[in-house]
């Protein structure tokens, strides 16, 4: 399902227009990501938690050009589907 | 800090920012896992933009030995769902590194990778420091041998007489053969030489020097490569300075070196520097530290036990700032990291806030 059928999806559900739900989608992820920012994990009962995890600054090299690239340290989302949604998709 | 925060806080942090009565935003949020979750049942991705693609993906069957029992056992096929997050996303969580960018590495650096790609990410910063950073490393580490320099003057004339600029000018050649440039040589690659020189002279800095080749000489030419070296250390500064908004690559060579040399000046040239980097030091002892200061530890493995005999000074941590980090910096290893935690009683070092300080110990190695 692409972004397209899945905000026509919500907007029916929700009995709004669709791009008033991509709006809130918008809205929702830079909320997300504030709080995020400060360490927190996010848990939503029945689907999952989101929670950042910090990588550390690593050098990779380019196995064709056996260029050495130094990557910096980040920030980055990871997502651990809960049981339910586990359940869910098991088939 | 690094709490659970439930989707009732999310909820009216978005109603706040999308001007909507909490019930709205609330049923939207439930819906928009909801229909998630039910197409993920049904078919194999969702993809929302800003937010990230959910997947689902088929792990194949596969055979695992029970780590317990060393029993054979068969892993089900099963489906897992993966989550990438959108570059929207990405980016906005990434906000506090987002300075940072990836660097080509050339062949020749053979330098402690770590620290020139911090300095290189931290080019900006540096290009005001630079000016003044070495001489504040110059104060530290004068500061440090101060205490050892004690003994060494007792078998010196204590103070240092000023000497003819004759005498200045002529044995710079060779000085700086024998001593600036065999650091140079062996410094950046961190040979072994080097830190076992590095452990006598942490240990016990007056034997490592009367163990210099020139033994007649030695007053004298402690003198000497003092001054000289002062001077190298003046003009490299001077040309640092001036080379500041050169290409960062040929900046960092130059500076790599330079600073190796000033270390190294530094614990030659102790007398005539002590003058100067006193004043500095008595300014600089109470308050917080601009600069970390650069006290490197013996190498060895990690895990090894070292002793804390002292203090060196406090620090004030800047947003993107790691304590191993900040280990690898002052101490030249990244393991005294958990040093310093143990120093500072912190009890989570993933989350330490910008702002707090936190207090540097003198490390030794424990016997």
């Amino acid at each position: 399902m692409n972004n397209k059928e899945f905000i026509s999806a919500l907007a029916e559900k929700m009995k709004m227009k669709p791009n008033e739900i991509q709006k809130l989608i918008e809205n929702f992820s830079t909320t997300i990501a504030d709080c995020m920012e400060e360490g927190d994990s996010l848990t939503v009962q029945g689907f999952g938690s989101f929670e950042i995890k910090k990588k550390v600054e690593r050098i990779v090299v380019n196995p064709n050009t056996k260029q050495r690239m130094l990557i910096p340290p980040r920030v980055a989302i990871s997502f651990k589907a809960s049981n339910v949604l586990k359940g869910k998709t098991k088939q | 800090m690094n709490s659970k925060i439930t989707i009732q806080e999310v909820n009216s942090l978005l109603s706040t920012r999308a001007n909507l009565p909490k019930k709205t935003t609330e049923a939207f949020i439930r819906s928009f896992f909801e229909q998630i979750s039910s197409t993920l049942s049904e078919e194999q991705y969702v993809k929302i933009k800003f937010f990230g693609t959910f997947k689902t993906i088929i792990v194949e069957e596969r055979e695992s030995i029970n780590v317990n029992t060393g029993e054979r056992i068969n892993i089900d096929k099963h489906s897992k769902v993966s989550f990438t997050p959108d570059n929207f996303l990405k980016d906005l969580v990434n906000r506090p590194f987002s300075q940072f960018q990836s660097v080509i590495l050339e062949d020749d650096t053979t330098t402690d990778e770590l620290q020139k790609a911090e300095d290189s990410a931290k080019e900006i910063v540096q290009e005001y420091i630079t000016p003044e950073a070495p001489e504040e490393v110059e104060a530290f580490v004068a500061e440090k041998d101060e205490n050892e320099a004690t003994e060494t003057n007792g078998e010196l004339p204590p103070p240092p007489p000023p000497l003819p600029s004759a005498v200045y000018e002529s044995p710079e050649p060779p000085q700086e053969d024998t001593v600036a440039s065999a650091p140079e040589d062996s410094e950046p690659k961190n040979t072994p030489t080097e830190t076992s020189t590095e452990k006598s002279e942490m240990k016990e800095p007056a034997p490592a020097y009367t163990e210099e080749p020139e033994k007649d000489e030695k007053k004298k030419f402690q003198k000497i490569a003092a001054l000289v070296l002062g001077a190298i250390l003046l003009f490299f500064l001077g040309y640092l300075c001036g080379k500041g908004l050169s290409s960062k690559n040929s900046k960092e060579k130059v500076s790599a070196p330079a600073a190796k040399v000033e270390n190294v000046s530094e614990t030659k040239s102790r007398q005539p520097t002590d003058n100067v980097s006193e004043k500095k030091e008595t300014a600089e002892s109470e308050k917080i530290l601009e600069t970390l200061p650069y006290a490197p530890v013996a190498k060895g493995p990690k895990g090894r036990e070292m002793k804390i005999t002292g203090y060196l000074g406090s620090y004030q941590l800047k947003k993107g700032d790691f304590l191993y980090r900040i280990a690898s910096k002052v101490y030249g290893d990244s393991d005294m990291g958990r040093y310093i935690i143990q120093y500072n009683n912190i009890s989570n070092p993933d989350i330490i806030a910008p702002g707090i300080t936190i207090k540097l110990p003198k490390l030794e190695e424990a016997k």
